[in-house]
Formats: C-alpha cells, sequence, structure tokens
C-alpha cells in the first residue's frame, strides 16, 4: 500500500527557464503531499503543466527537476518491474489521450487491465454494471474505433476503477462528458474510491469532476 | 487479448521468407560439416595411415638435374636449413642422416639366396612410430632393425619378383626373413644379422636406428661431414597454402604419398568452408531480415506497445509473445534443415562409406542445433531491446 505522494520543488524541465511563473503555484516549486483517502482537484488553464503532473505521477516520464516519492521511494530510482507493479496494484491513471486499444472492444479493454492486476483467485469488479451505470452497456462489445470521443472516455474511466488502486489519478477526466455523465462517474468514482480507502487526484480547466464532499483544490 | 494486440502488423510473408532462409543457410551448414566428417573418416580408414590431414612430417628433397649427374646429390646447405626452420608453418626440421660406409645385404628365400648392394638412413628414433623395444640396436648383441618403405616392397612383388620367377612376399612374411648386412668402409667389415621391423608409407628410405648409424660410423664411416639430401619438415597444417607456394619457390620436391593427400585434404577443406561459409551467409542474411522485420513490426506496433506497458505490462511481458514466435520459428527451420540435412547426407554415404563404420552425424547437427540457438538468444535481445525503448 502505498500511503503518501510526497512531491518537493518538482517542475517540468521546460520550465526549468521560466520558474517565476509558478511563484504562485501551489503545486510546482514547494513541498506538497497526496494522501491517500483524500480528493484533490488541480486547476489550470491549458498549457501550465497539468499532463506533466500526471506523466511524472504516473512514472512515464522523468525530465522534471525536483523529488516525486511514493511513501519512501523516489520514482527515479524505480525499476521496470517495480513501476509496472505500481500500476497494476497501487496507481490506477485515466489519461486525457484515454489510450484504449481501438483493436479491442470496450470490454475486453477493461478485462486486459484486470487480467494483469489481478491474482487469478482474487475476486473482481463487476465492470458490466458499471457500463450500465454509466449509460454505455450497449457499447460493450463494440469495438473502441467505433466508440464516440465521450463513450471512450467512460469506458477508459472503468478501466481505470476496475485495478486495485491507492491513488486514482485522472486527467481531465469528464473533459467530453455532459453534466449528467460527468455526475454519473463522479458518483462511481468516489464509491470506488471508499471501498478501496484510495485518494482521487484530478485535473481540471474549468470542468471538473462534480464529487460530492470534501476535495482539496489546488492551483497549478 | 494480448496476442490480438500484439500480432497486429506482423507480416506473414517476412517470417516465411526468414525461416526458408534460416533453413536453407542452416541446411548447408551441416551437410558442409557432415561431407567434410564423412569424407575424412572414409579416407582415413581406405588409405590405413594416411590421413585426411596427413601426417604432419613431410619430406623435402631437391630435384636431380643434368648439372647434378656429375656434381653429386643436391643437398641442403645450412642457410637453406635455418630459412626452412624459420618458416611460420614449419614446426621443426630434420635431416635425413645418410651411411658413409657400404652396406650389402643376403637374404634366403625358399632356399634361393640373394646378395644385393644397400644403402642405410637415419632420422631421429622420435619420428619413427615404432615401439622403442624394436627400434634399438645393441651393440653387445647386434642386430640391426630395418624399417623399409613399402613402395619398395611394391616394387619387388610386382616388378623384381613377377619377372625374375622370385616368390612374392607379404609383410608379415618379410619380418620373419632371416637377414644379413654386411657393412664395409674405413678398412673395415663386419657381418650383422638383420630384421625387418616395420614399413612406412611416408619414409621413403631403408631407415636404422640413430644409435646403429652413431655405432657403424664410428668403426666403418670416413669421418667427413656431408649435408643432408633430404629433410624431414614438421609441419603444423600440411593442408596450408603458403607451404606449397614455399616449395614451388624453391623448386623443392616434397616426396611420400603425402603430397596427394595433402593436396586433397586442402581441396576438401577448401570446398568445404566454402560451403560452410555460403551456409553461414545465408543464415547471416536471414537472421539480418528477421532482425529488419522485428524493428519493422515494433515500429509498426508502438502505441500498443506503449499502451500495454502504460497500463502495467514490463516490457519482458510485452516481448514474450514475439520472443515465443521467434522460438517457434527458428525451431521449426532448425527441425527442417535437420531432415534436409541428414537426407542428403544418405544420398552420399552409400557412394562414400560403403560398408566401413559410418561417421556420426551428431555434432554437425550439434552445430546447427548451437547456430539456431545463438541465432534465437539474439533475436531474443533484440526484441526485448526493442520493447524496452
Amino acid at each position: 500500500m502505498i500511503r503518501q505522494i510526497n512531491l518537493t520543488n518538482v517542475l517540468p524541465a521546460v520550465f526549468e527557464l521560466d520558474r517565476a511563473q509558478f511563484a504562485s503555484s501551489e503545486v510546482f516549486l514547494r513541498p506538497l503531499t497526496f494522501e491517500r483517502g483524500q480528493r484533490y482537484c488541480i486547476n489550470a488553464r491549458s498549457g501550465r503543466g497539468k499532463t506533466s503532473l500526471c506523466d511524472f505521477l504516473y512514472m512515464s516520464r522523468r525530465d522534471f527537476a525536483g523529488e516525486i516519492l511514493f511513501d519512501e521511494a523516489d520514482v527515479r530510482t524505480l525499476s521496470d518491474r517495480q513501476i509496472s507493479r505500481i500500476r497494476r496494484r497501487h496507481l490506477a491513471y485515466l489519461p486525457q489521450e484515454l489510450e484504449l486499444f481501438d483493436e479491442l472492444t470496450a470490454l475486453e479493454n477493461v478485462n486486459l487491465k484486470m487480467k494483469i492486476c489481478y491474482d487469478a483467485a482474487e475476486p473482481r469488479p463487476d465492470v458490466v454494471k458499471w457500463f450500465d451505470r454509466l449509460g454505455i452497456a450497449d457499447r460493450i462489445d463494440r469495438p473502441c474505433d467505433r466508440l464516440s470521443v465521450g463513450q471512450k472516455q467512460r469506458v477508459a474511466l472503468i478501466r481505470a476503477l476496475s485495478q486495485p488502486f491507492d491513488f486514482l489519478l485522472l486527467d481531465e477526466p469528464v473533459s467530453h462528458l455532459d453534466e449528467e455523465s460527468n455526475r454519473l462517474c463522479a458518483k462511481l468514482i468516489a464509491e470506488r474510491a471508499e471501498q478501496l480507502g484510495a485518494a482521487v487526484i484530478f485535473t481540471s480547466v474549468g470542468n471538473p469532476l462534480l464529487l460530492d464532499g470534501p476535495v482539496t483544490s489546488l492551483t497549478l | 487479448m494480448l496476442s490480438k494486440l500484439l500480432r497486429h502488423n506482423i507480416s506473414k510473408w517476412q517470417l516465411i521468407g526468414y525461416a526458408l532462409a534460416a533453413t536453407i543457410g542452416l541446411a548447408i551448414v551441416m551437410i558442409a560439416v557432415m561431407f567434410y566428417r564423412d569424407l575424412s573418416a572414409a579416407w582415413a580408414n581406405e588409405s590405413g595411415d594416411i590421413q585426411l590431414i596427413p601426417p604432419r612430417n613431410m619430406v623435402i628433397s631437391k630435384p636431380v638435374s643434368l648439372a647434378s649427374t656429375f656434381s653429386g646429390t643436391p643437398s641442403f646447405s645450412p642457410d637453406e636449413v635455418a630459412d626452412i626452420a624459420a618458416q611460420p608453418w614449419c614446426n621443426g626440421v630434420a635431416a635425413f642422416r645418410a651411411a658413409d660406409f657400404s652396406v650389402w645385404l643376403t637374404v634366403n628365400i625358399g632356399g634361393r639366396g640373394m646378395q644385393t648392394a644397400l644403402f642405410f638412413e637415419s632420422v631421429p628414433d622420435s619420428l619413427v612410430d615404432i615401439d622403442p623395444q624394436l627400434w634399438h640396436f645393441d651393440p653387445a648383441r647386434p642386430e640391426v632393425p630395418i624399417v623399409l618403405s613399402k613402395e619398395y616392397l611394391t616394387l619387388y612383388n610386382f616388378g623384381f619378383a613377377s619377372s625374375g620367377r622370385m616368390p612374392l612376399l607379404s609383410e608379415s612374411t618379410i619380418t620373419r626373413l632371416p637377414l644379413t648386412v654386411v657393412l664395409a668402409g674405413n678398412g673395415r667389415q663386419q657381418v650383422l644379422p638383420a630384421r625387418i621391423v616395420g614399413f612406412s608409407s611416408w619414409l621413403n628410405t631403408i631407415a636404422v636406428p640413430e644409435s646403429f648409424m652413431d655405432w657403424a660410423h664410428e668403426r666403418f664411416g670416413s669421418g667427413v661431414e656431408v649435408e643432408p639430401s633430404r629433410l624431414i619438415v614438421a609441419v603444423s597444417d600440411p593442408a596450408d597454402a603458403e607451404i606449397d607456394q614455399f616449395i614451388d619457390h624453391h623448386d623443392y620436391q616434397v616426396a611420400g604419398p603425402d603430397t596427394g593427400g595433402s593436396r586433397a585434404a586442402r581441396m576438401l577443406s577448401v570446398v568445404s568452408s566454402v560451403v560452410g561459409v555460403v551456409g553461414l551467409i545465408i543464415t547471416s542474411l536471414a537472421l539480418f531480415i528477421l532482425v529488419l522485420s522485428l524493428y519493422l513490426l515494433v515500429h509498426k506496433n508502438r502505441r500498443i506497445i506503449t499502451g500495454l506497458i502504460r497500463i502495467g505490462f514490463t516490457p519482458a511481458q510485452v516481448a514474450r509473445p514475439y520472443c515465443l514466435l521467434v522460438g517457434a520459428v527458428n525451431l521449426t527451420a532448425t527441425a527442417i534443415a535437420m531432415a534436409a540435412a541428414s537426407f542428403a547426407r544418405a544420398l552420399w554415404l552409400d557412394a562414400v562409406v560403403g560398408d566401413q563404420a559410418a561417421c556420426s552425424p551428431v555434432p554437425a547437427l550439434l552445430i546447427g542445433l548451437g547456430l539456431m540457438l545463438a541465432v534465437t538468444i539474439y533475436n531474443i535481445c533484440v526484441i526485448r531491446h526493442l520493447t524496452r525503448e
């Protein structure tokens, strides 16, 4: 279990020569701790480094200054195997580009994720119900290249929720959804996070995930 | 699902092309090794002491020209001996030492006495592959052991004996004949018993032990040191082409049956090497095709591979289906190549080996297997490297 993610003076390398613009940032160039069980919304306009921050936290990029620790472990020192393990058991991610496999159906995309995240005997969530709750049950067996962007966004969200996690990282998770779909997604996210005792960290450009309850809002 | 994703963009024809080329290349390599070994073994069996890689001792001399008819036997000067010894292919030089006294041989064959003038030469004892107990001269109980050239016996049986109505002699018969030698020189003469203790196909002379030659020279020799007219040269590889070049350049002659054996050995060695190298080149080109195909495949599937690693697959897990595919193709190619090489061997086996015990094909098959194992390991390294990138 990962209890905390600690950031210390993190800044994308691309902004290294323009540090002054982040003087009032509540995320970059200062100490920040994300704790398990909490909810965080990171607000910023486009181009401020939201997706970069998500990539740093998801360990798919290392071009940043400062330090990111998963509990005591520096992300820069983790091996491929350790990173894969964290992605399967501790850190779920919904990327802005969704990154679904168009060659597979919606359900196959989710099942592929669950296949590597759970042991054979381990109980798995009933994801078919989630498709129903998010209003895309009729798209479950359709190849992803035949889904709309909004439908894909919900499939990608189900895929992220389907795995065990301590932190759920969502990069503009409702950017292609209407308010009703936003609320349906937020409810499902809140239930799943509560079930696992996990933290939810999401980014927003003015269309935030409509989570009920306390959310720590941070400006990038 | 993983296989379903990763098999996208796999070109069936590229794989078939690789498998075909790898099979042909590997089969050629194995056929070359099998052919070399089979012919080598057959040669050794048929020619008795002549090996495919013939004895590593060569007898060289200078040609007898019109000039030397009157000037005496052409001999090697100390400088020439040193020059030969300095060659990179030369492991050592020893001289034939001619007897500096007269020798007469008396033999009684079937009640008919025969006497003939003879000559003796000695070579270092280490070069005569005979039991040291037999190849020994003791002045206290003097009996002269002799090694005779096989060619001399052949000349006697098919030349002299048939025209002179003399009995034919086998090797085992002649070793039992009581012989007498008469040594004369330096005002002395002595009669000694003698016995033929062996035959040689490469020592083209009538050889006696060094110890006898020392003893006899002391008693019957003139005391004048003469330069050797023939040399025994120990070589590292009789099939080395540089030896031929050196011999031709100096107009030396190589005596004995080794010459043919070494030429044939060199021919076979060259042919087998060329065929083997062609096989290796084809296998390498096949490997090149496969590596290019792998680069192309990984490039085309970059989105899928990256996506899989981002959802939690390790690079090794992503590489596994490709490794299994390449392993299966290589295994199939190896099995077909082994079957093809074994089939090809069956075609020449009767003609080359005949009734003799056949050489084992296992080393050739193991070479093929080892080669393909190395290729597969290299393939897997390439795949894992590409997926990790």
